[in-house]
């Protein structure tokens, strides 16, 4: 993938062109591109345009710190988020919020794919271009006010404006404690101020590739995000769809394959059983006992005696011969009415014999009990 | 979602498919191993039967007629009423009740194999005590069950059996009426 990265710097356009392999982002020496190559537009808006503040924040999902967030500029009178857009980074104890005007920046969102802030491309120019990974001050000069910076590997120290008339550079850099200055754009302005053989300079394309790196592998400054540009979301579902075209092919031609070894492995399992169920025909083995009649009409005593109840019928059949073997009892006792009903209701208790399966005839008298169940 | 979703859809198809073709595999070895078991099960009880068979013949139909020919009922109602005139006077004006015999009717066959069904009912219900009772179970499902052969080759049992509590003047008796059968494996 690659991205092409613009900033405006004084009266001067600075474009750079990086690619991204894997995790490795470089610059491509072949700009300008072919006219069907289209890549990602990245650009860093002026120094002017944009604002950066840290907030403490406890460490939280990027969804509480966003409300947290809002809620905080939502009370600060000087912040007005009707007219601002807001983008953070989760920095080392708190937030580091860009601010940039609504206004200012729907100029450049339709020429743009990805906008960000100019301190965070400078950030990712010094921090993954230059590898930078100690403090420094970096000072830029734009329109005739220098904005100083105070760079640290995890976040923007501090900024401020050097007023020649009441401060010195060198009174900056001892208050910051930073050794190592960088300026932004040419030295010439820096003679009297500076000792210049301390002093390094950086190219003017700093916040070209700042913003290109950030646009490949995004870090959480974005003011327009690229899937809003139409050009790149047609992009991507084209991609998309062809992936999903060219899948469902393979996928198909897979489903059919498993299909067919499925069915064959499923036909021969058939097939098997089949033949094993052609060996012999044993549906017709009944092996069944029947039930013997003393044992169940002993049974059917001790379970009536504890209640002083008497058998005055008993009906017993079973069959034996049909296709589901069952067998049918019923039987009527006599005696008192309660005791009959204690004896319902008992009867179901009765462990391990068959009698324990029998219910009250519902249309029959009380005291008849009927039961019908396979052999 | 919608870049990254569309082609995952296929995939997602493809794992479901797959998924659902191996179940339906597993399932239908599943129902194979059941088949395996119960043919074999299904076997091995038709050897084990078949070796009884031919080593238990047993050819000949239970006589039941035979059986029963001796069978006498209410004994014990007679030798009360022989110590006692007023009943013996009472027992002479109902003089029936102690000629009762067992008789059976035809001889019903049915062949649900590996079994020979052969049955036989009381041609009328027969009035017993307790202790008649009792004894004819006993008899039926017992003693002539022993005689036999065990293990299920000519066991009798009753398909039917029907008992209802009645009164007469000399006290309580069971009037019973039955179908017995035997059971016979044929090869």
């Amino acid at each position: 993938m690659k991205a092409l990265g613009i900033s405006f710097f004084g009266y001067n356009t600075a474009k750079v062109l990086l690619k991204k392999k894997g995790d490795e982002i470089a610059l491509c020496q072949e700009y300008p591109l072919e006219a069907e190559e289209k890549p990602l537009k990245a650009l860093a808006v002026d120094f002017l345009d944009t604002k950066v503040r840290f907030y403490p924040l406890p460490k939280t999902s990027r969804q509480n710190q966003k409300k947290l967030l809002l809620s905080r500029l939502a009370s600060d009178p000087m912040i007005d988020l009707s007219l601002l857009n807001i983008s953070f980074k989760e920095v080392p104890l708190g937030l580091e919020v860009h601010f940039i005007e609504k206004k200012r920046l729907e100029a450049f969102k339709k020429d743009f794919d990805f906008i960000t802030s100019p301190q965070q491309a400078l950030f990712r120019f010094l921090k993954d271009f230059k590898a930078l990974f100690e403090p420094a001050l970096v000072i830029v000069e734009q329109k005739g006010v220098h904005v100083c910076l105070h760079y640290t590997p995890t976040r923007w120290g501090g900024f401020g404006i050097w007023d020649e008339s009441c401060q010195s550079l060198s009174e900056i850099q001892k208050f910051w404690g930073l050794e190592r200055i960088f300026v932004l754009g040419s030295l010439e302005n820096f003679k009297d101020a500076l000792n210049l053989e301390k002093v390094e300079s950086l190219p003017l394309e700093a916040l070209s590739i700042g913003a290109s790196i950030e646009a490949l592998d995004p870090k959480g400054i974005c003011f327009h995000s690229p899937l809003e540009s139409e050009e790149f979301r047609q992009k991507l579902l084209s991609i998309s769809k062809n992936l999903f075209f060219a899948l469902s092919l393979a996928v198909v031609s897979v489903c059919v394959l498993v299909r067919l070894d499925t069915e064959q492995k499923i036909k021969e399992i058939k097939q098997e059983i089949l033949a094993y169920e052609q060996t012999e025909d044993f549906s017709n083995i009944h092996t069944k006992s029947p039930k013997k009649v003393s044992l169940l009409l002993k049974d059917l005593h001790g379970s009536l005696e504890p209640f002083g109840l008497e058998l005055v019928e008993f009906d017993l059949k079973q069959e034996l011969t049909e296709k589901k073997p069952f067998i049918e009892i019923y039987f009527r006792v006599e005696g008192d009415s309660q005791q009959m009903e204690k004896y319902a209701q008992s009867i179901r208790k009765i462990s391990g014999s068959i009698l324990s399966k029998m219910q009250p005839l519902p249309e029959g008298k009380k005291g008849d009990f009927v039961l019908k169940i396979p052999l | 979602m919608k870049f990254f979703g569309l082609p995952l859809l296929p995939l997602i198809l493809l794992c479901s498919f797959i998924l659902f073709s191996r179940f339906s595999l597993h399932e239908t070895k599943k129902l194979f191993s059941q088949t395996q078991l119960r043919l074999a099960k299904a076997f091995i009880e038709k050897t084990r039967y078949e070796t009884f068979l031919k080593n238990h013949p047993q050819k000949k139909t239970f006589d039941l007629d035979l059986a029963f020919e001796k069978t006498t009922f209410l004994e014990e109602l007679e030798k009360r009423c022989q110590d006692n005139p007023p009943l013996e006077k009472l027992l002479f004006q109902n003089g029936k009740i102690l000629k009762q015999k067992l008789l059976f009717g035809p001889l019903k066959t049915k062949i649900s194999r590996p079994y020979l069904y052969q049955e036989k009912g009381f041609t009328h219900p027969i009035l017993m005590d307790q202790k008649d009772l009792l004894a004819f179970l006993k008899k039926v499902e017992e003693e002539f069950f022993v005689e036999r052969e065990s293990n299920g080759s000519g066991e009798l049992f009753f398909p039917y059996f029907h008992i209802k509590k009645t009164k007469n003047p000399f006290g309580t008796f069971f009037l019973v009426d039955a179908k017995i059968c035997e059971r016979r494996g044929v090869l």
